[in-house]
């Protein structure tokens, strides 16, 4: 029989895996070499809006780096976009809370302490990842479409 | 004292939600860098096969399908119909992948069912190298490796209308028995495997406390409420 009591001890008292924290994931080369292995990318990046920046491939795929706010906090992501005009990948590279610590780790913590698997735990606040996720994620793959048809104005332009 | 190992995080937007992937290892950051990237292609497959919102999905094709009409579809797909029915028989109908408008659903299993993907294929990829890790589909996750307790998690909540968000708005409004739920409250369910911990979930939320422990009891999964 599984000890399920130590196995949620352990998540309880892990770091929470949340979406709304400060967090980087990675850094734009980094971001870069894993959306284009196969590529040299280079550090040519030019602006393409106030919150946008491109970097240009010899076959003319693109990297974007984007900012967009989700549901409490800032999430910049990279789109690799292929000569053809489609999505390769999607990456995040940060998120950047706008709001307090009120779900982070201590105080999160705090309200199962004491507790063991047997007793109904009481919760006051709602359960912020659930929250907060689906619209976040919404608002990337939005800003995805977003820069699909910056990526065709851009091309055309050139 | 021991160095620490090599560590990294990385997040896709994939099956409506995020998905963290974190992996820790003693073998080259691209070694890392190839097996996430594996995982989350695990994760992508399971989304273009089985997404409600996806027009040539294994799921769509399949509610857009004349009735008596074959339709082929992948043996990812197979697996998990066959694992919801079984859980279909075994709930006493309270766990149903097909909804009041008959069309079929599988919101509530396969997040999980691409979480666990994620995990094998990692650990695939990576065996005898010792590394430890965790998928994450925002709440749904797994943990395995090398002094951590292997777990499957997953948390599933009801809320009043005050706040839309949800973590599965497909599987809410389309499980036969989900208008009948009214209390604002979140269950986690914990299992060896991510399908389990998520199907479980909507057990819990469902179906009568004998029914859902007896159904936890068969899978070895342990469940709380959250009020």
């Amino acid at each position: 029989m599984r000890n399920w009591n130590k196995a949620l001890a352990g998540l309880l008292l892990a770091p929470i895996p949340l979406v709304a924290r400060a967090e980087t994931y990675l850094t734009q080369d980094q971001a870069a070499a894993v959306l284009f292995p196969e590529l040299k990318m280079g550090n040519d990046w030019a602006s393409a809006g106030p919150r946008t920046k491109v970097l240009w491939g010899p076959q003319k795929e693109a990297l974007f780096i984007d900012r967009v706010l989700g549901k409490h906090e800032f999430i910049t992501y990279a789109v690799a976009i292929t000569p053809e005009g489609k999505v390769k990948g999607i990456e995040i590279m940060d998120y950047r809370e706008t709001y307090g610590s009120q779900i982070r780790g201590k105080e999160w913590r705090q309200n199962f302490v004491g507790k063991s698997a047997q007793d109904p735990v009481k919760l006051e606040k709602d359960i912020p990842n659930i929250s907060g996720a689906t619209l976040s994620s919404k608002h990337v793959t939005d800003g995805v479409r977003r820069v699909l048809q910056l990526y065709a104005t851009l091309k055309a332009k050139a | 004292m021991r160095p620490s190992r090599p560590k990294l995080k990385r997040v896709r937007p994939l099956l409506g939600t995020f998905v963290e992937i974190e992996l820790a290892g003693h073998v080259p950051v691209e070694s890392l860098h190839a097996w996430i990237s594996a995982g989350f292609e695990a994760v992508e497959e399971i989304d273009r096969l089985m997404s409600f919102y996806r027009a040539d999905s294994d799921v769509s094709r399949l509610n857009q399908a004349k009735p008596s009409v074959r339709v082929s579809i992948h043996p990812h797909t197979i697996k998990v119909l066959k694992a919801a029915e079984k859980l279909r028989k075994e709930s006493n109908g309270f766990f149903n992948v097909r909804c009041r408008e008959g069309l079929l659903d599988l919101g509530g299993i396969a997040k999980g069912y691409a979480v666990d993907c994620a995990v094998e294929k990692i650990k695939t990829l990576s065996r005898g190298y010792g590394v430890w890790g965790v998928v994450n589909a925002g709440g749904d996750l797994r943990r395995w490796g090398r002094g951590q307790m292997s777990v499957a998690v997953a948390t599933s909540a009801v809320r009043t209308p005050g706040n839309q968000e949800r973590l599965s708005p497909a599987i809410h409004i389309r499980m036969p028995a989900a208008e009948a739920l009214t209390q604002e409250h979140a269950v986690t369910v914990l299992s060896e495997k991510c399908l389990w911990s998520d199907a479980l979930t909507k057990v819990m939320m469902l179906a009568p406390k004998r029914v859902a422990d007896s159904c936890l009891k068969r899978y070895h999964a342990h469940g709380l409420v959250l009020a």
